[in-house]
């Protein structure tokens, strides 16, 4: 007789156990939930925003003609060799390349920032956008306040206006939130766009307007919605979480979508724009990861064309959250494991050239082993990157300005960990 | 608005699993219970969307998740061991001194290797699926599994039960 396996004896283990669980009580004490929630939902945002008139749905167009159903381009990840190649130096971090580490206890006692980035924990006194519309603005937040976003923007003026996005659903369906995500407000500051379930929407910060953009495909709301300006700001690039793609061994980061604001059309893009970094001029490093590939990036040029960019990173430091400016990319650097030849090396935030070459690496406490709670939250002038990291009692966040050229640091505004931001280019 | 069939159909065909899973989680089926209620009443706040996606997949995150934060509230032993099994340990032979065995070898188990445990060997996840549904790396997922299979390779009565090349 066959021994059994150990997954034949945790179903005998409980092959007598039955629930008896009745759904359509089960129904209505979901739907109980959600009334009650939204009530919740309601007087909080009452609360918060109590001095923000309500305002009118905005221009409320549909400007992006129906777009014909997208056409999956396939990626084309190479196949990574999963051990270190000796010879490729892309994305290996060396000692020489380690500033001190950086403590987020210490944040308290950096100098500020030179330039005023303004106070992120709360709005301070918003104005309704279709009252006071913005020349630009230079950052927005999101605020989740029990299940309902409060989006905001900083004018360039320094003072904050409020968008109604109550046309909007953005409940992800898994008790977060769709809508604002770090690419969100454009190059120049004057549109945002925000991720739904079935596309996207932009807000012309000029006018509140708003232009409803669908892109057929998205597939789970849950797996989350993230919106890119490509830096021309001619579209918007829009992902998913991969996790929603699969379900054995198939995962792998997905193609992205990209929205063409002139007409609505909607085409594939070879790469996933969550794992991409975007450069001004139009070149695009991307990392494409699968279960079976692992990681592996590619640099695609302007025109589109795609070739493998030799970056080391699947022993030594998985790259997340790269984002680009000028010639410069910084990425969070988790660290998938320590080498005893290397037990110096640290997680937190790396510095790339567009070939992929290490230019410098800030080493972070906590933020370490897959992250540790760490963001790269964009750039704030040319050179200097803005990153985030849990405080010294986790949450909220502390922000670091930092020169990856100098090395200079900086403390930047305080933020709450379920707070998103985006902000313009410098 | 009546319950929907769709969902009514879900859940009937689904409570049975998510209960026999959530109870090897915690050992205690009185908190499986609750657990599957409160993640079966998630999903129906939400089932306009869930219907056509995954909403197992989603009550199954909704369990694990609020069985660690329950866990970790605690802050102690998750469980404690069942009633001790028969001390000349005769092979059990009933499917309910089979789950005195299993719960006292899980119960041995650190909350993250239990769960890797049971989204691997029970529900039949792939390491990636368990990964999600834990919030951890593929990583953090094959060294529990590895560690905990070592340890119950050290319950005898666990051993007895499947040989120990099945815990290997």
């Amino acid at each position: 007789m066959t021994e059994p396996t150990l997954s034949d004896v945790l179903h005998a283990a409980t092959r007598d156990v039955e629930s008896h669980v009745d759904p359509t009580d089960i129904w209505y004490a979901g739907r109980r939930r959600r009334r009650r929630s939204a009530a919740a939902v309601a007087m909080t945002a009452a609360a918060s925003v109590a001095v923000v008139a309500a305002v009118s749905a905005g221009v409320a167009g549909l400007g992006g003609s129906p777009s014909p159903a997208p056409q999956p381009v396939p990626t084309s990840p190479t196949v990574p060799d999963l051990t270190v190649d000796d010879t490729a130096t892309a994305g290996v971090v060396g000692k020489d390349h380690l500033l001190p580490m950086s403590d987020p206890a210490d944040w308290a006692d950096l100098p500020a920032y030179p330039r005023d980035l303004g106070y992120w924990l709360s709005p301070e006194r918003p104005t309704p956008l279709a009252e006071d519309p913005v020349t630009r603005a230079t950052t927005a937040l999101q605020y989740d306040l029990g299940g309902d976003a409060n989006v905001v923007v900083i004018g360039d003026d320094g003072r904050w206006r409020w968008i109604d996005v109550s046309d909007h659903d953005l409940d992800d369906g898994d008790g977060g939130l769709l809508g604002l995500h770090r690419g969100s407000l454009s190059p120049d500051g004057t549109r945002l766009a925000l991720g739904l379930a079935d596309g996207v929407v932009v807000v012309d910060l000029t006018t509140a307007g708003t232009t409803s953009y669908p892109v057929p495909g998205l597939g789970a709301s849950w797996a989350g919605r993230y919106a890119f300006w490509s830096p021309d700001g001619d579209s918007v690039l829009m992902s998913r979480g991969y996790w929603a793609t699969g379900n054995d061994n198939t995962f792998a980061y997905p193609a992205g979508w990209r929205v063409d604001l002139a007409d609505g059309e909607v085409t594939r893009v070879p790469f996933d724009p969550e794992h991409a970094a975007l450069l001004d001029d139009g070149t695009v490093l991307a990392n494409h990861w699968g279960v079976a590939t692992g990681h592996a990036w590619e640099r695609f040029s302007p025109d589109g064309d795609g070739a493998p960019l030799d970056i080391s990173t699947d022993l030594l430091g998985v790259l997340n959250e790269a984002t680009g400016h000028e010639d410069l990319v910084v990425a969070r650097r988790e660290l998938t494991a320590r080498w005893p030849d290397r037990a110096w090396d640290r997680g937190g935030f790396v510095a790339l050239d567009p070939e992929g070459e290490v230019v410098s690496m800030l080493p972070v406490e906590r933020v370490d082993l897959n992250g540790g709670g760490g963001r790269v939250i964009g750039w704030i002038d040319p050179g200097v990157v803005l990153v985030a990291m849990p405080g010294a009692g986790g949450n909220p966040l502390v922000t670091l300005a930092w020169n990856v050229a100098t090395g200079e640091q900086w403390r930047g505004p305080e933020l709450l960990a379920d707070t998103v931001v985006s902000l313009a280019r410098p | 608005m009546p319950a929907p069939e769709g969902f009514t159909h879900w859940l009937a065909g689904q409570r049975t699993a998510l209960l026999r899973s959530a109870t090897l989680l915690t050992g205690d089926i009185a908190l499986a219970e609750d657990l599957v209620q409160e993640a079966a009443v998630k999903v129906a706040a939400r089932w306009e969307r869930l219907r056509d996606e995954q909403p197992t997949a989603y009550a199954r995150r909704i369990v694990f998740r609020d069985h660690a934060t329950w866990w970790r509230r605690r802050r102690e032993t998750p469980v404690g061991a069942p009633d001790a099994v028969a001390s000349d340990r005769a092979t059990p032979t009933t499917d309910t001194e089979v789950r005195h065995v299993v719960l006292a070898a899980l119960a041995t188990l650190p909350h993250g290797q239990r769960a890797v445990v049971v989204l691997r060997y029970f529900d039949d996840l792939t390491e990636r699926q368990a990964a999600e549904v834990l919030g951890v790396s593929l990583g953090t997922i094959k060294s529990q599994a590895h560690t905990a299979l070592a340890r119950l390779r050290d319950h005898p009565d666990l051993r007895d039960l499947v040989g120990k090349e099945a815990l290997r």
